[in-house]
């Protein structure tokens, strides 16, 4: 006898999306919500990737509604949540040129990508970009933002395999300030948070940036929008070792609702700054907290 | 690995133990600990609640309350729930065709290209002749990755074809019966379980070359949605096995926990580092006593016997037994231990409180190549007789290692010391120590 091949038959219930289950969830009973309907709420926000703090904590709020306000407040908290002010807007430029945008994050979230897609937005804004290359870790980590960067015309910096990410930031840097370019966006090779010597080499980009008088380098950390609650780590121990000012979440076109973004700016106060939603160089989109919500419920 | 979910796991153990006596309502508290520190742990929520339900059933069966030591079958409860979670044995990977097809799928940044390379390197320590295939014409520079492995590594690979994923694989396929190659490992290109047409492409490929093996890779730190999206694979593919990557990071192991079970489908491997051979093979009853807090030498004493060549093995044994060895040898056995991988992760798999270890291991990593440079400092007359070593040799060493005297005098001294108990042992224990090498090697 195995308990276990009920699994598959529940879990169809719950690969419903977010939005149609909680509609069905919220749908009976007028006066107050049940505790059948908080357990089932429970399940849905945990399914989410919400993490048990923030689920038990939005369910203390609502539990004494009835289900139609339940569901505005519910909303409501969501995106309050979200909704944290940037200790600086990315697209207003330093005074002295040009303003440093560093990609950072853990292996496979779509730092390269993220980094040709700022490239472009700004471009399309009338702003001069510059690349810099300094994953110089991955194999072909330079050749993959190198043929975006001949595909859209972008100028780019790059060092060498196994050469020194600070002395690509060096010479980019260098190169940026003297073509007078508004934008040097500089890609980081993929590091796991729990490698404590690669993290420390932001120490040493951040030394070199620090001698040029770069002191407001924008600092962006990739989350892919499937991570759990792992997310959380990652942006807390990256927070460690340089101040990360906003988030970007990748892949949001696949199932996962990037879920973890709640419980992650809930407790950083980080704001997401930037959503990916598809493979496109133009798939990139400045983040929304109401949009991506509603997105949710709808 | 799992350090988070481990460390949780073993508080509630810890508190159950110490009790000769267990209420109903001890248990109850228990799994609900459990549960959360599951659900912290990204494990999907459908299992857990399967888990925790059948935890409860076995443990309010008189086994726990009649038990002398109630706690000891609770832990024995969890464990056997966990090994079946995880699916028991260890599954090979199958191999059979002419040649062998090796297909690895996934979405976008999962590992896959880094996973094809580790799977071709493991692969040919087992005397197999691999071909890797790149078979991503997407994502710009997949296949120059794959290339840049593969040519690092020694093995031979298949450039894709720009135009078609198909087109690629069945070249590599006839290279492969040319130059009797065996298996073709395809890394495809990463796409989304939800893309049709690119799901497709995948199919085309699988009835076409018929690929024994069909891996899907997963990122280990993958939440709630893993059950997701290894369902909708094995859906359209039909998936042999999976690939847990990026493990070394402090993922909470809940795609490991879930998918298997949910899709039936056995984990096969799992990435644990950056390096080409981070790979290893899933054994589920170590995983879920590495989970519970109860370490892994089986796999510890595996990797070992993997770094030493035995003749050295014996050699230092025999040395060991004349009480001959030297500071040459000393340092050969570090490096052994060096080759085991950062300290850190080798105290991951010892038993008991490696939390508090963490940090150590860091420290000691460096104090590792603190004494590998002072006995390089060394001339192979010093190594040899360290007695011949006086203050002027001892500031040359100081010097050339870039230690202080006092550092060199401490290293003489420990190896000393270590000497004199090894004759102490010796003396006492020739017989079983002598029957423990042989065992070992």
């Amino acid at each position: 006898m195995n308990f276990w091949n009920q699994i598959n038959q529940k879990l169809s219930k719950t690969r419903n999306n977010f939005s149609s289950r909680i509609k069905e969830t919220f749908s009976r009973s007028t006066d107050k919500i049940s505790q059948e309907q908080l357990e089932e709420l429970e399940e849905i926000l945990l399914l989410a990737d919400l993490g048990p703090d923030l689920t038990d904590y939005l369910i203390s709020e609502i539990k004494n509604e009835n289900p139609q306000d339940g569901l505005t407040k519910l909303q409501q908290q969501l995106t309050d949540i979200l909704k944290v002010d940037a200790a600086e807007d990315v697209l207003i430029p330093t005074s002295d040129k040009p303003k440093v945008i560093l990609i950072a994050g853990v292996n496979g979230t779509g730092k390269t990508t993220s980094a040709a897609k700022i490239a472009y937005l700004l471009t399309e804004q009338d702003n001069k970009v510059m690349l810099a290359a300094a994953d110089t870790f991955r194999a072909a980590g330079i050749e993959q933002l190198e043929n975006w960067a001949k595909k859209y015309d972008f100028d780019l910096i790059k060092g060498q395999y196994g050469g020194d990410a600070a002395a690509v930031v060096h010479d980019s840097y260098d190169a940026a300030h003297s073509r007078n370019v508004d934008y040097l966006i500089i890609d980081t090779a993929g590091r796991l948070h729990t490698k404590k010597n690669l993290m420390n080499e932001f120490n040493k980009i951040q030394k070199v940036l620090n001698n040029k008088n770069c002191h407001r380098c924008h600092n962006l950390l990739v989350l892919d929008a499937t991570v759990g609650l792992n997310g959380l780590q990652q942006v807390q121990i990256f927070n460690q070792y340089i101040p990360v000012h906003g988030l970007i979440v990748t892949k949001l076109d696949g199932t996962a609702k990037g879920g973890c973004v709640f419980p992650v700016v809930h407790q950083m106060r980080i704001p997401v700054q930037f959503i990916g939603v598809g493979e496109g160089i133009e798939d990139f989109q400045f983040f929304d907290p109401e949009k991506f919500v509603r997105g949710l419920f709808n | 690995m799992f350090e988070n979910l481990t460390s949780r796991i073993t508080t509630v153990f810890t508190s159950l133990k110490r009790k000769g006596y267990l209420s109903e309502k001890d248990v109850d508290n228990a799994i609900r600990d459990i549960r959360r520190a599951l659900l912290q742990a990204d494990v999907n929520f459908q299992v857990v609640k399967e888990f925790c339900q059948n935890i409860k059933q076995q443990a309010v069966g008189e086994r726990v309350y009649k038990s002398l030591r109630p706690g000891d079958v609770v832990v024995k409860i969890v464990h056997d729930q966990l090994v079946e979670l995880l699916g028991q044995e260890y599954s090979p990977l199958k191999l059979s065709g002419m040649p062998p097809v090796i297909m690895l799928v996934g979405l976008q940044g999962s590992g896959k290209t880094t996973t094809a390379a580790k799977l071709a390197n493991s692969l040919t320590k087992q005397n197999y002749k691999p071909l890797l295939s790149a078979c991503d014409n997407r994502r710009p520079a997949a296949s120059e990755q794959l290339e840049i492995l593969a040519q690092k590594n020694q093995i031979d690979f298949n450039p894709v074809d720009p135009l078609s994923a198909l087109k690629s694989a069945e070249k590599a396929v006839e290279i492969a019966r040319k130059k009797y190659l065996n298996p073709v490992i395809l890394d495809t290109a990463g796409r989304l379980h939800i893309e049709h047409q690119l799901m497709e492409e995948l199919k085309d490929i699988k009835s076409k070359l018929n690929p024994s093996d069909i891996l899907l890779v997963v990122d280990a730190m993958t939440g709630q949605d893993a059950v997701n999206l290894a369902e909708s694979f094995n859906k359209e593919l039909g998936l042999t096995g999976i690939i847990l990557t990026k493990l070394d990071g402090d993922t909470r192991g809940g795609a490991a926990l879930s998918i298997r079970q949910v899709t039936g489908v056995p984990i096969k491997y799992v990435g644990t580092g950056e390096k080409i051979d981070d790979l290893m093979q899933f054994y589920p009853k170590r995983m879920a006593s590495r989970i519970l807090g109860m370490g892994d030498i089986v796999s510890l004493v595996e990797k070992a016997q993997e770094v030493t060549e035995q003749e050295d093995a014996e050699k230092f044994a025999r040395k060991l037994r004349k009480m001959t060895f030297t500071l040459d040898d000393f340092l050969q056995q570090l490096q052994n231990v060096k080759k085991l991988g950062p300290l850190e992760n080798v105290l991951s798999m010892l038993p008991g409180g490696m939390s508090g270890l963490k940090n150590d291991a860091e420290i000691s990593d460096k104090q590792l190549a603190k004494v590998e440079a002072i006995i390089r400092s060394m001339t192979i007359e010093e190594r040899n007789n360290p007695k011949i070593i006086n203050v002027s040799r001892k500031n040359r060493i100081a010097r050339g290692s870039g230690n202080k005297i006092v550092e060199v005098t401490k290293l003489i001294k420990q190896f000393e010391n270590t000497k004199k108990m090894m004759k102490k042992m010796m003396g006492k224990q020739q017989k079983s120590f002598s029957h423990l090498t042989k065992k070992f090697n």
